[in-house]
């Protein structure tokens, strides 16, 4: 979950899809500039931070990246859980990599937290020529479920900035201190000529 | 004076305006009488320019208990006495008179009226007994009225105001006036007036038998749904609703209450009328039924009304107290905690009452339940347990248990400890629980321990029933996995068609606790011939261990060998404390750039083990085949596919031609690190990534010693969550506002606990009196879900009705969801009523069941216009004549004479026999 304190803001960014998606590619290349061509797979999770200035305030990443295999799947929602963001990330060279993309995005909205930012990664967008997954495609995907998406690539770090920048803008500034759907509680005694009517 | 005041009114009509109005005044006043006329005048005149709109700007208050009703006043004085003038308006100027409707003012449907003058002294009753100064107050009004060119009626009370008599005036321009006249009679009401003939006739004069008489007669009568004082039976009606176990609540509706209407029926005798008055009330042109209340839909002081709402804010109150005190075991008694701490009771009830919750907590009903069917999908946004899980049980059975004081919720909980912790070492399933599936995180901390309980107890039933097998019988153990290889192929069969890779487990078997892993579904074609594998499986049967099976058709890359897939051990279940302190473990580590998580390794680990320990002869490359499958590229796409082709022939796709991805091959790959550490070992044989003993006892550990205002906690957040479960199971029909409610009371209840979960309460006395608020907030629903509920269930046969009676109470009752436990100055009653349809009657009327014996009485009224045996319990009745006012162009101004026809005669009768209401007005032109 996101936490405030004057204009710093601290977010929990969890990172999943498909094994060799290029997860950890995208985050190395976001937190340290680098690219390694056979990046190596990850075990259970990494653990990465990074702080982006975006407007007057500053945001500091808490990143997990988790790995791909299925079997680390059931570990999944500890990682989710509680965070502000998620990248969901594919491979464009993979029809696989972007169901499963799918299954992840359906898992997180049924399990995850309802307020999370979400965005969709379409990795190795540098591999135009193996592309199994059109633009289109996954663009319509996006909207359809509410997520933003870019096409990225971690070798030629296109867009992998401006992914993360994305999510720094759209989360949350301030908490909702009352759910707009939900009911007004009575207002306090000394309050309540202000208070009105509730729940009309 | 006539004729100088007529001079007056029309220099006024000429100029309007106002300081030319004041000059004037000052000149021709002479006595105080005639200044007191003037002074209505001003203000008639002035309410008159105005019209409704502006008046209603200026502030004309709308008539409580008539929606479409304004007053304004005006005070004055006369000689010693001050009075009131009140002028009555509908907002919608042009609409027309109506005859009869349930929402008029007494004196308009008394004199078939719209808008009027009502003058009354202005003293405590309000109320003029001399007849001579009614009179002359009403002169006065009818003065000013006509000065001022308006047609409106003019009233004064006379009399007693409970006789709601007036006398009343109108002028209807230059030569018809109008008189009203009103009173009651309360008892001995002469005969001719009970019966429908006898009332035809008396108006004496006007009503010739040359004349109509109109008449439309609503009629009003109780409903036996519930009748008042009988009581229903033993059974509550209430008994089948989803609240019942807990409490029974007052029925909302005490009964309802039918208008039948006849409108318009022209009557030129008295046999006329008295066929219409032993006409059946089935044969009415129009029903109005409208349900009658009980008193507790209104507002009701705190604590007068039991229910979940009141169970909830004593539970609040009790975490309010838990602050106080370290342990649990503070709280058991008075004396422990000193009793100024304890403003509240600390009742605890006695032994038996504890143990009959307990009883029903652990024995009754105790089979594993679906916790998701039935609840409601906002549910999971509060942090509490599922409905009808334990913990959910455990924390209705606390709001019920005494008072849900601190001391008895201290009492039942560590009772119910100990039962957990039998359940504990005695290895019994937990109730109520469910043992499969991972650890649902959205739940509340002790329901997540819970669960985790009852799946190591389930565990470590199993290592025992496993250690007693095994003595030393090793052929006998290993003939227990060949028994779960069948099981593993059966499985593999079954997830063919699910995804690539699925962990099924299945909850049913007590026999074992792991569980095949890595079934590719494209290999399931191969299982056909899984006897005959055992031909070449033979070599190396001496030391394969831990096989759940073919792992389709694949072959390991250095022997001639197919590939075993191997029991694998269960991903640890962990509670979302355990992934916190995961989590922080792996933040302290920093910006680790290699950071990986021993738990994941030793996964990784104990895979490779298994998977070396069933495949002998494996190498690395096989087990990332298997494991890691998007890492092993084969060499030409076309090579295996004619693989596929031809898998008959097993040599064709031996060895299998292909390589390790490029990351998987570097040099001091991590995986192939833990690979060649990793010794081969069946899962049987592995130390438990998940010591079942070990975390057992920490969670009982965690139960035991929880502090007492982190239980409360949960507690308020589970009870909430639980007492919402409960009253949306309750069935009300297809009625989407309640539907919205309940939603909108769950993401209220969410947003309200969310500061709860929180480790450092910010504002500890804030979040209480919010938590109590929320309370308010509960009733409110809670008491419309009841009411919608006996609605729905008395209305079963006309759903459009009670949806209707339903939507118009929402109307009424929503706008005070807001006005808190003390505002209650608002004592508008709920009288909205709906029309019923002609298919529905059949339904209502059965609703009035034939009177008992001891019912009969009431026939006594004897006033015709039965339903089943029914009578009446008011009638009204309004009686007009018309005439014809033909060449009467003078008398241009008012509505009716535009038809040429004006209702000379009125009369308007309400009431029984023995306590009629009668008011008459007479047109006529003198």
């Amino acid at each position: 979950m996101a936490t405030i304190g004057n204009n710093n803001l601290n977010a929990k960014l969890v990172l999943l899809g498909d094994m060799g998606a290029g997860k950890s590619s995208l985050v190395l290349r976001f937190v340290k500039g680098q690219f390694l061509e056979f990046q190596e797979s990850t075990i259970g999770a990494a653990f990465f931070s990074q702080t982006l200035a975006v407007n007057d305030a500053t945001v500091k990443f808490e990143i997990w990246d988790t790995a791909g295999q299925e079997r680390y799947h059931s570990l999944a929602p500890m990682y989710y859980r509680g965070a502000a963001a998620a990248i969901i990330v594919y491979d464009i060279t993979s029809m696989d990599s972007f169901t499963r993309a799918k299954k992840w995005v359906q898992e997180l909205q049924k399990q995850g937290n309802p307020n999370m930012v979400m965005a969709l990664a379409g990795n190795k967008a540098d591999l135009e020529d193996k592309r199994k997954v059109t633009t289109e495609e996954a663009q319509l995907y996006a909207e359809e479920n509410g997520l933003f998406f870019m096409e990225t690539s971690a070798k030629t770090a296109i867009n992998v900035n401006d992914i993360f920048y994305e999510i720094a803008r759209r989360l949350p500034r301030a908490q909702p201190s009352q759910n707009p759907a939900g009911m007004v509680l009575v207002d306090r005694p000394a309050e309540r000529a202000a208070a009105g009517s509730c729940c009309s | 004076m006539a004729s100088s005041e007529k001079t007056k009114s029309a220099t006024e009509g000429e100029n309007p305006d106002d300081e030319e109005l004041e000059r004037f005044d000052d000149f021709t006043l002479a006595s105080s009488w005639e200044r007191f006329i003037s002074e209505i005048e001003a203000a008639c005149r002035l309410w008159m320019a105005d019209g409704p709109k502006n008046l209603l700007d200026k502030g004309a208050a709308c008539l409580a208990s008539l929606k479409n009703l304004y007053n304004i006043k005006f005070e004055l004085k006369y000689g010693a006495k001050s009075y009131s003038l009140e002028y009555f308006f509908e907002n919608d100027h042009d609409g027309a008179i109506v005859e009869w409707k349930d929402d008029l003012h007494d004196l308009q449907l008394s004199f078939g009226i719209k808008e009027f003058l009502v003058i009354a002294p202005l003293s405590a009753s309000g109320v003029i007994l001399d007849a001579p100064e009614a009179t002359k107050l009403l002169s006065a009004v009818a003065v000013a009225l006509s000065n001022s060119g308006s047609t409106w009626p003019a009233f004064v009370p006379i009399h007693d105001p409970s006789r709601k008599a007036y006398i009343g005036i109108q002028n209807m321009g230059t030569l018809l006036t109008r008189r009203f006249e009103s009173d009651r009679i309360g008892s001995q009401v002469p005969v001719r007036l009970m019966h429908l003939e006898g009332l035809l006739t008396y108006q004496t004069p006007p009503y010739d038998d040359e004349d109509d008489a109109q008449e439309s007669e609503p009629e009003v009568r109780e409903a036996g749904g519930n009748p008042d004082g009988i009581p229903y039976n033993k059974i509550q009606w209430d008994d089948d609703c989803p609240w019942a176990e807990w409490y029974s609540a007052e029925d909302p509706v005490r009964g309802f209450q039918l208008i039948a209407v006849w409108s318009n029926k022209v009557v030129e005798n008295s046999l006329e009328m008295a066929e219409l008055e032993n006409a059946s009330s089935h044969e009415a042109d129009i029903w109005i039924l409208s349900p009658i209340l009980s008193s507790n839909t209104k507002e009701v002081p705190e604590g007068k009304l039991v229910g979940f709402a009141s169970q909830l804010r004593l539970l609040v109150n009790a975490l309010d107290i838990s602050f106080e005190g370290q342990f649990i075991e503070d709280f058991t008694s008075v004396e422990k905690l000193g009793p100024e701490k304890l403003s509240t009771s600390a009742t605890v009830p006695p032994p038996t009452v504890v143990d009959r919750v307990l009883k029903d907590l652990f024995h009754e009903g105790a089979q594993n339940l679906d916790h998701e069917k039935g609840e409601h999908r906002n549910s999971r946004v509060i942090k509490g347990a599922p409905l009808e899980s334990l913990f959910a049980q455990f924390c209705l059975h606390a709001l019920w248990f005494g008072d849900c004081n601190i001391c008895a919720i201290a009492v039942l909980w560590i009772e119910f400890v100990r039962e957990v912790r039998w359940c504990w070492e005695e290895s019994q399933p937990i109730p109520r629980m469910q043992t499969s599936g991972s650890i649902d995180l959205s739940t509340c901390l002790i329901h997540q321990k819970l669960q985790m309980l009852a799946i190591c107890i389930k565990k470590k039933y199993h290592s025992d029933i496993h250690f007693d097998d095994k003595v030393d019988d090793n052929s006998n153990v290993f003939a227990d996995y060949k028994e779960g290889s069948d099981a593993g192929d059966g499985r593999t069969q079954n997830s063919a068609s699910t995804e690539q890779f699925d962990v099924k487990r299945d909850s049913s078997r007590w026999k074992t606790s792991e569980y095949s892993f890595g079934t590719n579904g494209k290999r399931a074609v191969a299982i056909s011939d899984n006897v005959s594998p055992s031909a070449d499986r033979k070599p190396a049967e001496m030391v394969r261990k831990g096989s759940a099976g073919l792992f389709g058709s694949m072959m390991l890359l250095n022997s001639y060998q197919r590939m075993h897939a191997p029991y694998t051990q269960d991903v640890p279940i962990m509670t979302e404390d355990m992934h916190e302190e995961r989590l922080r473990a792996a933040e302290a580590l920093g910006n680790a750039f290699s950071f990986s998580a021993q738990l994941e390794k030793d996964i990784l680990t104990s895979d490779m083990s298994a998977f070396k320990a069933a495949n002998p002869d494996a190498v690395f490359e096989d087990f990332i085949r298997w494991h890691s499958p998007g890492d092993w590229e084969p060499c030409e796409a076309d090579v295996s596919e004619s693989s596929m082709d031809h898998k008959t022939e097993l040599n064709a796709d031996w060895p299998p031609r292909g390589r390790l991805s490029e990351r998987m091959s570097e040099r001091g790959n991590s995986w192939r690190q833990i690979w060649n550490d990793a010794p081969p070992l069946p899962v049987s044989e592995q130390k438990p990534l998940l010591d079942p003993n070990r975390e057992g006892e920490k969670i009982l550990h965690y139960l035991e010693t929880i502090p007492p205002h982190q239980l409360l906690q949960q507690m308020v957040c589970t009870a909430f969550r639980a007492s919402a479960g409960c009253l949306n199971r309750t069935s009300f029909g297809a009625f989407e506002q309640l539907k919205i409610r309940i939603e909108q009371l769950y993401l209220t209840i969410a947003s309200t606990l969310k500061p709860l979960q929180a480790t450092l309460l910010r504002d500890k006395n804030e979040i209480i009196d919010d938590l109590r608020r929320l309370t308010v907030v509960f009733e409110h629903v809670e008491k419309l879900v009841i009411l919608s509920a006996s609605i729905h269930r008395k209305l079963l046969a006309a759903p459009r009705l009670s949806t209707a009676i339903l939507g118009d109470y929402f109307k009424y009752y929503l706008p005070r969801m807001g006005m808190g436990l003390e505002g209650g100055n608002e004592q508008e009653e709920f009288n909205e009523k709906q029309q019923v349809k002609g298919h529905e009657r059949a339904a209502i009327a059965d609703m009035f069941m034939t009177p008992t014996a001891n019912q009969s009485w009431r026939k006594v009224l004897s006033m015709g216009n039965l339903l089943n045996g029914h009578e009446p319990i008011l009638r009204e009745i309004i009686f007009s004549k018309r005439d014809n006012v033909s060449d009467n162009h003078y008398a241009s101004f008012t509505r009716s004479s535009l038809d040429h026809e004006i209702e000379t005669h009125r009369m308007y009768i309400c009431g029984t026999s023995n306590d009629l209401q009668v008011a008459l007005s007479v047109s006529s032109s003198d």
